[in-house]
């Protein structure tokens, strides 16, 4: 009962250190999604770049999409908060891994450190990736909410959880120089924190992320045998070059090599212009990808492909453990390729003779392609309603927050990201901290610190070599990039939320069966009626609500 | 609750004095319960376990009847009556899991509930006692591989880039690919329950046989029985009160199809051949959040699991079977 008490009076009197929360932003909340307020009744906050990192770009770009390439790293970290966050008590939280979680506080020397710096004693929640949002049910139905919680608004069941009162609305505290008090949380721009608001109010941290996260990356020692080259202009010229490396049968060392060798519809969409998944007509109306032409031809395309041997047998499998062929194009994240260790230099010399390049993405009918560009923020972290109810403990969490996200060139990141110097890393002789590959499983202990600052393209030095091509090539996609119409509008349509995940498999389902050959293009007609009647054509409705709410 | 207590108290106090043996059959159940309480102990531990694994859990059926999300829980959710009830009946991914659920299930009962007596009556024909011991080993492995190693194998040996397909591939036969067959699925999921756990329904049955007197082989055999005509009037009749109380269970559980393996090989078929009554829960509940519909899916698969399990029993019964409540006096 005395829970019940609690949440009811979370409900009753709004959420947030403020208490200012308004009535109509209450209104919203309880309501169903579609209900949400356009406009929003307290200042944004404000934005306050983070420090000058001291270095050059390679590439500066204005573009939309773009971000600055960096290939010089950063030597003088700069100190982004002066204050010792906490004040000795303690900082629960509910968080993501990927692996096994870290080593124990008492055997972990990087989690006492971290408590040193913090100045409390930070509480961390293991949560498996795979049954996340199954954890995070159960941690909601139990009443006791983590102060930090990493939140996936886009799964249903999160935002249920934010749209239930679960989580501090922070628009007041938050709202205009009142974020200055937390001066990395304040290193994002406005877009970011408006297209993540929920019923028009801040519920969450976001994070920032890059427009354009990935690349396709081709292999220049394949298709500089084929007749038509590295360059493709066209789907017909793609098509013969990638019909030429699967005939060469084998590449370097032996290995076995196709034109392409996992099917990743983003790639292909992007060549065939196929736009977001909702386009935003001339008449204002909502048109679903799948309704569109050129959606059709790339099928058409691409099962043509398919049946011509373009792909290697198993490029429809789940397990990438299956894929040991190589391929003429691949599809891959710019971490994996440039940013990180383990780019492109790591792929050359793991099969030597192998060369690779970035990809200069073509349109498939010869003009330029159209590239999607993310929403502009990621992973978010959400302060608990409860803690929130204590102005002081609200920030003390906020402090704790702030130091976890500094940006990337403090000492903060360099410590929460890399560890302690000597122990988990070591300097190498471009000033880069390398790991040492030694106590590894001491880091890991939090992961609800959101990525602040301008999150520019820094370059590892290793893939320097390649900077030029991939400031060429990331700047052909930004220039011919878009926005989705639907931006900061995701959550809005609660059938979306609830069936999204449903309805994607049937689509993703139906989309590799036309292309291996199990489904024909031609019943596309019949799988957008389909896909329409299950809720295709409710999300739709759902949306343009929405818009018509925002002004457009 | 006084009168209950004098009441309790009666048949103990009844019960110390050597009276002239009172006929037993007037025992209360409450006196042979007290009577064999040793007994009764060893159940508790038992009953615990249902009674918070399965029994508390229940309640949660609640939730059918509610607009329930899990921060503002059973108390704080607004109760809807039957809508979701309706939402769930005029849904067709409703109709279509329950649809794929029953296909698969009548397939199971016909294909691989048989299974494990053919194989039983198969293995205990072997002569060798030897290779008895190493094909039983290796029929029981499967049953303890996890669903994702089982179908990874299979993808292996049956999947487009498997085993079979190369060597039809060689053959000059190509595009053989069983594992993304949608109008095959069904089949396929009854194949690899049949591969998985098979061997281990044989232990059963095994142990039945061994508990046919021998004398009646022996008899049969001075009669002038065969091999075969043994095995049919003798083993045979011999399994069938396992057999009848086996499928009674089996029928309880008939909805519940194999979550896990269906979950994992849906993105291969597609939702039309492998949305069952249990991956609607997960996706609509778990993932969607909608765990009011969810909810009621999963409370009509359990009503007609009791409503089957309950009329299988009473069919058992009017054959001259013993169903699954025993008693014994």
């Amino acid at each position: 009962m005395v829970e019940m008490t609690r949440r009811n009076l979370l409900g009753a009197i709004g959420i947030g250190a403020g208490g200012l929360a308004t009535g109509g932003a209450l209104t919203a909340c309880s309501g169903p999604a579609g209900s949400a307020e356009s406009g929003t009744d307290f200042a944004m906050p404000t934005y306050q770049p983070a420090p000058d990192l001291g270095i050059e770009p390679f590439h500066a770009s204005e573009t939309p999409g773009m971000q600055n390439v960096y290939t010089e790293p950063v030597t003088d970290f700069f100190k982004s908060v002066d204050r010792g966050p906490g004040s000795g008590g303690t900082v629960t939280s509910f968080q993501l891994t990927w692996g096994e979680p870290s080593t124990p506080l008492d055997e972990n020397p990087y989690w006492q450190e971290l408590n040193e710096r913090l100045g409390v004693g930070f509480e961390p929640t293991f949560v498996p990736q795979p049954t996340f949002d199954q954890k995070f049910s159960t941690m909601l139905a139990s009443g006791e909410v983590p102060d930090l919680v990493f939140v996936n608004d886009q799964s249903a069941v999160n935002l249920q959880g934010i749209r239930d009162g679960a989580f501090a609305d922070l628009s007041d505290v938050l709202a205009g120089d009142n974020i200055l008090d937390w001066p990395n949380l304040a290193a994002r721009k406005e877009d970011i924190w408006r297209a993540s608001l929920k019923d028009g109010r801040v519920y969450q941290i976001p994070s920032t992320v890059w427009a354009i996260t990935n690349v396709i990356v081709m292999r220049t020692d394949l298709l500089g045998q084929t007749s038509t080259g590295t360059a493709p202009a066209d789907a017909d010229q793609l098509l013969a070059a990638l019909k030429a490396v699967t005939a060469l049968g084998s590449g370097p060392g032996g290995q076995q090599v196709y034109g392409v060798n996992k099917y990743e519809p983003a790639m292909w969409r992007w060549i065939f212009k196929t736009g977001p998944d909702w386009r935003l007509g001339d008449d204002g109306k909502l048109v679903h990808v799948t309704q569109t032409d050129e959606y059709k031809d790339m099928l058409t395309w691409l099962a043509g492909a398919w049946s011509e041997g373009v792909f290697d047998p198993v490029a429809m499998t789940t397990n990438p453990a299956d894929i040991v062929s190589g391929a003429a194009i691949e599809y891959r994240a710019v971490s994996n390729t440039f940013t990180g260790a383990a780019g492109l230099a790591q792929d050359e010399a793991d099969l030597p003779g192998a060369k690779v390049d970035f990809f200069d993405v073509p349109g498939y009918d010869g003009t330029a392609p159209v590239i999607v560009r993310n929403i502009p923020y990621g992973r978010s972290t959400c302060v608990s309603a409860a803690a929130a109810e204590d102005e002081d403990r609200l920030v003390e969490i906020l402090n704790v927050l702030d130091y976890l996200s500094a940006p990337y060139g403090s000492e903060e990141a360099l410590f929460v990201g890399s560890g302690i110097e000597g122990r988990h890393y070591t300097f190498d002789e471009n000033g880069i901290p390398v790991s040492t590959n030694e106590h590894t499983g001491e880091l890991g202990v939090q992961y609800v610190g959101v990525v602040s600052g301008p999150n520019d393209y820094y370059g590892h030095p290793m893939n320097a070599a390649w900077a030029e091509r991939f400031s060429t090539v990331l700047e052909n996609m930004a220039q011919n990039s878009v926005a989705r119409p639907l931006e900061g509008l995701e959550t809005e349509s609660n059938t979306f939320v609830t069936k999204g995940a449903q309805l994607g498999q049937l689509w993703d389902d139906f989309e590799r069966g036309v292309v291996t050959g199990r489904e024909s293009a031609d019943d596309l007609e019949s799988f957008v009626d389909d896909y329409m009647g299950r809720g295709g054509e409710q999300i739709r409705s759902e949306y343009e609500r929405a818009l018509e709410e925002r002004g457009e | 609750m006084s009168a209950q207590a004098e009441t309790d108290a009666g048949p103990r106090a009844d019960e110390a004095p050597p009276k002239p043996a009172p006929a037993r059959r007037k025992l209360t159940l409450r006196q042979r319960m007290w009577r064999e309480r040793w007994a009764y102990t060893f159940i508790v531990p038992g009953a615990l376990f249902f009674l918070v694994f399965a029994y508390v859990p229940m309640l949660g059926n609640v939730v059918a009847f509610q607009d329930y999300t899990p921060f503002r829980g059973f108390g704080g959710s607004t109760w809807v009556g039957l809508a979701n009830f309706e939402a769930m009946l005029s849904d067709p991914e409703v109709l279509m899991a329950l649809r794929n659920t029953l296909i698969i299930a009548v397939l199971q009962l016909v294909l691989a509930f048989p299974a494990p007596i053919a194989l039983a009556l198969l293995l205990d024909s072997l002569m060798s006692a030897r290779v008895k011991r190493m094909v039983q080993t290796v029929v029981y492995l499967p049953h303890f591989l996890s669903w994702v190693i089982v179908i990874s194998v299979w993808q292996q040996v049956f999947g487009g880039g498997g085993l079979i397909a190369g060597v039809l591939d060689g053959l000059g036969v190509s595009g053989f690919d069983a594992m993304t067959n949608a109008d095959t699925f069904k089949l396929l999921v009854v194949a690899q329950t049949i591969w998985k756990d098979c061997g281990w329904g044989t232990i059963i049955f095994f142990a039945a046989i061994a508990g046919i007197p021998q004398d009646r082989y022996e008899a049969a055999a001075i009669d002038g029985a065969g091999a075969w005509q043994r095995m049919r009037h003798v083993t045979l009749p011999g399994l069938v009160p396992v057999a009848t109380l086996l499928l009674i269970l089996n029928i309880g559980s008939i909805l519940t199809v194999g979550f896990e393996q269906l979950l994992l090989q849906q993105p291969m078929v597609g939702m039309d051949a492998a949305e069952v009554l249990d991956t609607f829960v997960y996706f609509r509940g778990v993932l969607g959040g909608e765990w009011g519909i969810a909810t009621a899916a999963g409370l009509l698969k359990g009503v007609i699991g009791t409503v089957l399990v309950l009329a299988a029993n009473r069919f058992a019964k009017r054959l001259g079977g013993e169903g699954i409540f025993l008693c014994r006096h």
